[in-house]
């Protein structure tokens, strides 16, 4: 059964049609890909799942169970982390402490579920030596490091990833890679919004392309590439290939 | 006659109302699209009260007279508050404490103008009494005081300016550019800080107003500065933050409901019930009685 | 270990209060740290609500009332109850009613949350003014404990309050309260429920404010609405921290000193009935243009940036 599942999604901004009609499915420990162009709605897609926006119709399935309804601080109780793509760690509080109160809050909440320790999580987020600085005077990707050391915490079952390789080094997205991939090995659900393709081929299981509100095309990474319609969607217009013949 | 009392007290609440809804409107100005949040326009208005009952009872001036020396003067009052005082605060995010700090220092400034008319006038109750206060229009067994009428005239004229001025001129298209976006305005080469100052000067200046017909209508004292700052706010909620319409219906709605407590029962309670009033909105509508859009 | 430190401190102070309380015999300046540390006590509880979860009320003497009149009313109806049980008594009716008023207050945030509680303030205190069975306008007078007795006891208390809500804040509840007041949408994304946080540290401050309401009436030995539910009592309580340094208990600590301080003396320089107002106003915009965080963090900043420049210099 699939852990997590958007049915028939639709959801529009006053006059903008952002989803009509979005069906996703995404099965336990796979790392899944949802790429599209920017402002294609992929935040807006993790906000519905989280609940922090409302759809206008349809329903996400978490387990079976419909979390549509629910308000976002039960969503994360249920298992379900994420980061942001704008960070928002706990600025005022040390890193050792964003974390401290995420195991406090949804973590307790899913103790069985429990795979860190709040050492481990220091220690594979790289930040233990960093642990007792205010996370304000950090930089950039310590500041999302926060964020994914927080998101652990909270002993989720599947993670939502937000464009968390936009601004960081060729080194600093390699070790992310590493990471997403030793997650899902554990048994956490990985789900990563990328604007790198080559991160997305490398470590996806399975591709969503969200396009003009719609899912266009799902599959393998490979497939994914190579479909028509992606081209089209990513060039605009015609591809260079039509152009040529 | 009961039937007579009650319009009576429905006209004086009115009256009264008109003085709330237009610092209602001083703050709504400046707060619903530049996102400043004053805590001294009460204060002001107190101020400028006392300087027109200052030159009433020195040199006999009539304080509509001398509003036309107060206004121009609080005008520059309020844009150099803003300029000095407030400017460091306008850089900061709405999560970052711009409201508290913003808040923090209108009502420091409002509580050192409260002190200064203490030392000056005393904590007494003061009043202008110009020959017209108690000067009534007849019609059949109505009696309407004049000032009220003046004063609900007042206002409409404010709110009328105020919304040519916002739709019409050069002024009210960068403040409205201000109020979308303040980056982006500042980027078109607007004078971000500048239009914040007169906007403030602006809202000083109806304060005067606001103060020149409450001295009419009350006795003053300062420690009713902070009382009628509250008193604006509440009327800034009720009409839904910052829509100018809604601003002036709930601020005489507030002078209403005030003005009808007294009537039917206990003078004392006419705040508490208007609370009372204001805590049952924030539970079924919060976002305000008279919402924007 | 932290803690550790600030109880040893807490100790040490109270030792020396009680030393300089038999040598001056309960003279002025013993009863002003007495007076002080009332505010303190309610500052510390404002501050839970300003400081931590960020929501400005300017109506905590209703809470502070609430304390002092648990105290005054049984005595008013001659009712033989402990008063120290009636000072505890007080704190847990103010919590109370907090959780009860949280319900309409904390569904907005920022100035409507201010007015609102404002407007608490008026609502009550007309209330109190007006009913004859809550004694209206005349007060309580209650007969109290020796000054040797309350003193001691107001100061033991404030030290204690301090020393918990030091211990609280770092504690996993008082870290919600930080992260809803950081950043909303992250402290739900994990799982923390922002209103049940909020109406915590609502009620818990409240009650501590209301501690602070229990005692005055034991210090002063009269209650009565202006002193009690009066704006001036919100004010007071709510500057000391502002000043001092929001969300930051020692900052609360410095400031409410300050402010009672300079208030008193303002009130003997300036003898004009409300001239002290100018001070206390001048010293909040001066304390705002200088620091935005106020005195107390502003002066670590201060003091960091002098290091790091001798650091610079020893460097080179
Ligand atoms: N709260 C909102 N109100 C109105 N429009 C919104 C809102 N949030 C998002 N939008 C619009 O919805 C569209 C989708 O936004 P979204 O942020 O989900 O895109 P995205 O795929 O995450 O883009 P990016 O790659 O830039 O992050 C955009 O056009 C955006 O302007
Ligand atoms: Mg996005």
């Amino acid at each position: 059964m699939a852990i997590l599942e958007v049915r028939d999604l639709k959801k529009s901004f006053g006059g903008l049609e952002v989803f009509a009609g979005v069906n996703i499915s995404i099965e336990k420990d796979q790392i899944y890909g949802i790429i599209g162009t920017n402002g294609a709605g992929k935040t807006t897609l993790f906000n519905i799942i989280c609940g922090v926006l409302r759809a206008d119709q349809g329903s996400v399935l978490f387990n079976g169970e419909d979390i549509s309804k629910k308000p976002t601080h039960k969503i994360a109780e249920l298992g379900i982390g994420r980061c942001f793509q704008t960070v928002m760690p706990f600025k005022s509080m040390t890193p050792l402490e964003n974390v401290r109160v995420a195991r406090a809050t949804a973590g307790k909440k899913n103790k069985e579920r429990e795979k860190f320790s709040i050492d481990e999580i220091m220690e594979i987020t790289n930040l233990t030596d960093k642990m007792h600085i205010k996370t304000q005077e950090l930089s950039l990707p310590d500041k999302k490091n926060v964020e994914i050391a927080r998101a652990l915490a909270c002993n989720p079952e599947i993670i939502l990833f937000d464009e968390v390789s936009c601004g960081l080094s060729g080194e600093e997205i390699y070790s992310r890679m590493e990471l997403m991939k030793k997650l899902s090995k554990m048994g956490i659900t990985v789900v990563v919004v990328e604007h790198i393709m080559l991160f997305i081929k490398e470590i996806c299981d399975q591709v969503s392309v969200l396009h003009s509100g719609k899912v266009i095309c799902s599959g393998t990474p490979q497939e994914v590439a190579r479909d028509a319609g992606v081209i089209e969607a990513y060039l605009g217009g015609k591809s260079n290939e039509n152009i040529g013949s | 006659m009961e039937y007579t009392g009650l319009i009576q007290t429905i006209l004086g609440g009115v009256g009264v109302g008109s003085v709330y809804a237009l610092l209602g409107l001083a703050f709504a100005l400046v707060f619903g699209k530049l996102k400043i949040c004053s805590y001294m326009h009460g204060d002001l208005a107190i101020l400028a009260a006392y300087l027109g009952y200052f030159i009433f009872t020195s040199i006999g001036l009539d304080p509509f007279l001398s509003l036309i020396v107060l206004i121009p003067i609080f005008f520059f009052i309020g844009y150099y508050i803003q300029v000095i005082f407030m400017k460091p605060f306008m850089s900061m995010e709405i999560w970052q404490g711009r409201y508290q700090a913003q808040i923090m220092v209108t009502w420091g400034l409002g509580m050192c103008i409260m002190a200064i008319e203490f030392i000056i006038w005393s904590g007494t109750y003061r009043m202008i009494s110009v020959p017209y206060r108690n000067a009534t229009l007849n019609f059949s067994n109505l009696t309407v005081p004049v000032v009220h009428l003046l004063s609900l005239g007042a206002l409409l004229l404010i709110y009328l300016v105020l919304s040519l001025v916002l739709q019409k001129t050069d002024l009210g298209i960068s403040f409205r550019a201000c109020s979308v976006d303040r980056i982006t305005a500042m980027l078109t080469g607007i004078n971000y800080q500048k239009i914040c100052a007169i906007s403030f000067g602006i809202s000083s200046a109806i304060a005067v107003v606001a103060g020149t017909f409450y001295a009419l209508t009350h006795q003053i004292t300062p420690a009713v500065g902070l009382e009628l700052t509250f008193k604006g706010w509440v009327a800034v909620i009720i009409g839904g933050m910052g829509s100018l319409g809604g601003v002036i219906l709930a601020g005489l709605l507030v002078g209403l409901v005030e003005s009808l407590t007294s009537f039917f029962w206990i003078p004392a309670l006419k705040e508490a019930v208007l609370f009372v009033g204001l805590l049952l909105l924030l539970i079924f509508r919060p976002g305000g009685l008279f919402k924007a859009k | 270990m932290n803690l550790k430190k600030w109880v040893v401190s807490g100790v040490i102070a109270f030792i020396l209060y009680m030393l300089f309380l038999r040598l001056t015999d309960a003279g002025f300046i013993a009863n002003f740290i007495a007076y002080i540390s009332l505010f303190v006590i309610a500052g510390q509880g404002w501050n839970l609500l300003g400081g931590y979860i960020g929501e400005i009320s300017f109506g905590h003497a209703v809470f502070f009332g609430i304390g002092a009149y648990t105290v005054g009313l049984p005595v008013g109806y001659k009712l033989d109850i402990n008063l120290l049980l009636l000072v505890l008594l007080g704190a847990l009716m103010a919590g109370i009613f907090a959780l009860i008023i949280s319900y309409p207050l904390l569904r907005v945030q920022g100035f409507p949350f201010l007015v609102g509680t404002y407007g608490l303030g008026v609502v009550i205190r007309s209330i109190v003014v007006v009913t004859p069975a809550l004694f209206a306008t005349r007060g309580i007078f209650i007969s109290t404990y020796s000054k040797n007795f309350t003193y001691p006891l107001i100061i033991g208390f404030a030290i204690a309050v301090v020393i918990f809500v030091q211990w609280l804040v770092n504690q996993d509840l008082g870290l919600r309260f930080k992260a809803v007041r950081d950043v909303p949408t992250a402290a739900r994304m994990i799982g923390i429920n922002i209103y049940k946080t909020k109406a915590s540290a609502f009620v818990i401050g409240a009650m501590l404010t209301g501690l602070a309401g229990g005692l005055f009436a034991l210090y002063g030995g009269f209650v009565n609405p202006s002193a009690c539910f009066g704006d001036n009592t919100s004010i007071f309580i709510l500057l000391g921290p502002y000043i001092g340094g929001i969300g930051s208990v020692l900052g609360a600590l410095f400031g409410s000193t300050i402010v009672i301080i300079l208030q008193e003396v303002a009130r003997s320089v300036i003898t004009v009935n409300g001239g002290h107002y100018l001070m206390v106003g001048a010293l909040l915009v001066v304390v705002m243009m200088l620091s935005k965080e106020g005195i107390y963090p502003g002066i670590v900043k201060l003091v960091k940036k002098i290091k790091n420049a001798y650091q610079k210099r020893q460097g080179e």
